[in-house]
């Protein structure tokens, strides 16, 4: 089946000329920005060298799609590229995890697909991509590429080959759910943090003498309108937090086959995941500060190996906006591996302290040297530190965790509530520690570590557990029992 | 019950091995400090603050050059059992941990020009998620085990 050389679609030439903009025009500009500005030369000669520049990338992005070639031979899917410096890469179907099918905007105008391989334990880049082929192509791809072929063969008598296996269960995102979710996001941080990186390169651009004047300005105003400035800009980073979360949640939906999940999703770039049901190492539920009131969480499969989802750390949403008490039924019907439990163990009363402890210090230790040397805003500190100790005792309150027969669950809170459900033979290593202020209290923190992507682990840990509860786990887990 | 800690100490040479690794950059320090008693006359810097530097580097010295390795090496312990590896460690913070056999990827053993002076060698286990040491065990001591676990590992099971 497809043992001849085929070529991209033709269209690979404007994504390859794109990313060569990306990564070498743009940065060349920027950084011969300055020597530029010192040459003198007639305006020509810059018009001249645009259209050189231009003609050069155009060439050789149709060269590489040209050169770019992709045959599954034998049980390989074969890819050969390059100008000059001939590359190929083969790459055995047994090897594959995954096969993602990605359509941005440009892609969708002609009905394209990107198609991603990864295979286990590859680093952050997808182990082999091809950038542009039609829908179909990409679609008779990952069916050619993927592991189980005996399925396929059984079924040869009927179907034309490209036919899908019929979902076993199916749940799609609704309206009411999404714009929830979208709402509720703590996509916050991250515009925060975007402003954070906006700003400080605008600081090059600006004329010096303009914050000063900002400044002035600003220290002139009432505190009461400069409250509402900040506020206008939260709103203005909450509606951004909204739109990236319907942009990539819209359309989500969750398909199970037999040894797969299957995920759909994004409004402009259409994603489509595979996942390998044997491939999920733990469940995780996360409840963020502003879900969890609402009786909210999202739902992530840790997964072991390759870069599918760089933004959701190495997790996989498998759906993005459950009700907590949804959820029970969810992971039985789409993860029957796992349980989800309720019979929280917690945490001794003694530790209450250290929790409440710990998370005031570094707040005092920063709001010190203000209070210091603005004993008017003493009322405000005084409010960050209460929050501070609120925070750490809810941190303790929802620590917790479940021991079953052959299933390890852990609660913890750092903003956010998140609980790890794991299987015991998915613990790579379990590790118990304490120092001489929980010795002096009989306390003990458990950590475990599971595989996650590129030979690293994730591990996950609850502090200050009562003694003979760390005791437990680590019995639970030790093939010696003592 | 409270679980017994590990049977097996590391060598006792490794007490040697940290010290010298913790005295090197403390004797470059000891240079200084002689050198900047020296110039203190010069540049009229007050007895105290001299006398002060150096009970603090006496202080450091034997902290991080004898009491630290001493305490490091009593605390280290590690067992080796059918299915699993059981290891102790830590100065302030006493961690101890469970590595099954049967998630154990692969184990080495490796040198520095300093373990190798003391005939020493330490023993890395890895998982799919984790890599724990075995820090400054006897080379004959250290390939035994290096076999030993990778002998027991080789229990099948599914993958991952």
């Amino acid at each position: 089946m497809m043992s001849e050389a085929r070529r991209m679609h033709p269209a690979a030439t404007i994504f390859n000329f794109i990313a060569m903009i990306k990564d070498v025009l743009i940065p060349a500009v920027i950084g011969s920005f300055a020597l530029i500005r010192n040459i003198d030369a007639a305006s020509w000669v810059w018009v001249l060298v645009i259209l050189g520049l231009l003609l050069v990338m155009i060439g050789s992005s149709f060269l590489s799609w040209y050169r770019f070639t992709y045959r599954i031979e034998g049980e390989e899917l074969r890819i050969e590229s390059g100008i000059f410096i001939r590359k190929k890469r083969y790459i055995s179907k047994n090897r594959i995890q995954s096969i993602d099918l990605t359509a941005g905007v440009i892609h969708r105008i002609f009905g394209l697909v990107k198609v991603e391989v990864q295979t286990a334990g590859s680093d952050n880049s997808a182990e082999a991509g091809l950038k542009a082929v039609s829908r179909k192509e990409g679609e008779v791809l990952r069916e050619a590429l993927k592991r189980d072929k005996a399925e396929v063969a059984d079924e040869t008598g009927e179907s034309s080959g490209i036919e899908e296996p019929k979902a076993i269960a199916q749940r799609t995102i609704g309206l009411k759910r999404l714009l929830l979710a979208a709402t509720t996001s703590g996509g916050i941080g991250v515009f925060l943090s975007l402003f954070a990186v906006v700003g400080s390169q605008i600081n090059q651009i600006i004329p010096d003498g303009f914050f000063m004047n900002v400044y002035n300005w600003a220290i002139h105003l009432s505190i009461v309108i400069l409250l509402f400035f900040v506020l206008l800009v939260c709103v203005g980073v909450w509606l951004m937090a909204i739109a990236g979360t319907l942009l990539r949640y819209s359309f989500f939906t969750i398909r199970k086959y037999k040894e797969e999940l299957f995920i759909t999703r994004g409004l402009l770039e259409k994603k489509q995941v595979t996942v390998p049901l044997n491939r999920i190492q733990g469940i995780r539920i996360q409840e963020n500060i502003f879900r969890q009131p609402l009786g909210y969480a999202a739902v992530y499969a840790e997964v072991a190996g390759g870069a599918l989802d760089k933004n959701d750390d190495f997790s996989i949403a498998l759906f993005p906006l459950l009700k907590r008490t949804e959820i029970k039924s969810f992971v039985q019907e789409y993860l029957p591996g796992f349980q989800i439990e309720d019979k929280w163990g917690h945490l001794p009363t003694r530790s209450a302290r250290r929790f409440i402890l710990r998370s005031i210090i570094p707040v005092v230790v920063i709001a010190a040297p203000i209070l210091y040397f603005f004993p008017f805003y003493s009322w405000m500190a005084l409010i960050i530190i209460a929050a501070a100790a609120v925070l750490g005792y809810l941190r303790f309150r929802d620590a917790g965790f479940i021991i079953n027969e052959k299933q390890l669950s852990f609660r913890s809170r750092m903003l956010n509530r998140e609980t790890i459900v794991v299987d015991r033979k998915r613990i790579q290593s379990l590790s118990a520690s304490d120092h001489w202020f929980q010795r002096r209290k009989s306390l003990q923190t458990v950590y475990f570590s599971i595989a996650s992507h590129s030979g690293v682990g994730k591990s996950f840990l609850v502090k200050d557990m009562e003694n003979k509860d760390a005791e437990a786990i680590r019995n639970w887990y030790s093939f010696h029992s003592n | 019950m409270v679980r017994q800690p590990p049977e097996n100490f590391i060598a006792k040479e490794a007490v040697k091995v940290w010290r010298i690794t913790a005295l090197i950059p403390t004797v470059i320090l000891w240079i200084v400090l002689i050198v900047l008693t020296f110039l203190a006359g010069k540049f009229s810097i007050p007895v105290w603050v001299v006398l002060i530097a150096w009970a603090v580097m006496a202080v450091d010295t034997y902290v991080t050059g004898f009491l630290i390795p001493a305490i490091k090496w009593r605390r280290w312990r590690y067992q080796v059992f059918e299915q699993e590896i059981d290891i102790q460690h830590g100065i302030f913070i006493i961690k101890r941990t469970l590595v099954p056999m049967i998630r154990v990827q692969h184990v080495d053993t490796k040198q520095g020009p300093l373990l190798k002076r003391f005939k020493l060698a330490t023993v890395t286990i890895s998982t799919a998620a984790t890599t724990h040491e075995i820090p400054a065990l006897l080379e004959e001591e250290a390939s035994d085990l290096r076999d030993k676990i990778s002998q027991l590992a080789r229990v099948d099971e599914d993958d991952v």
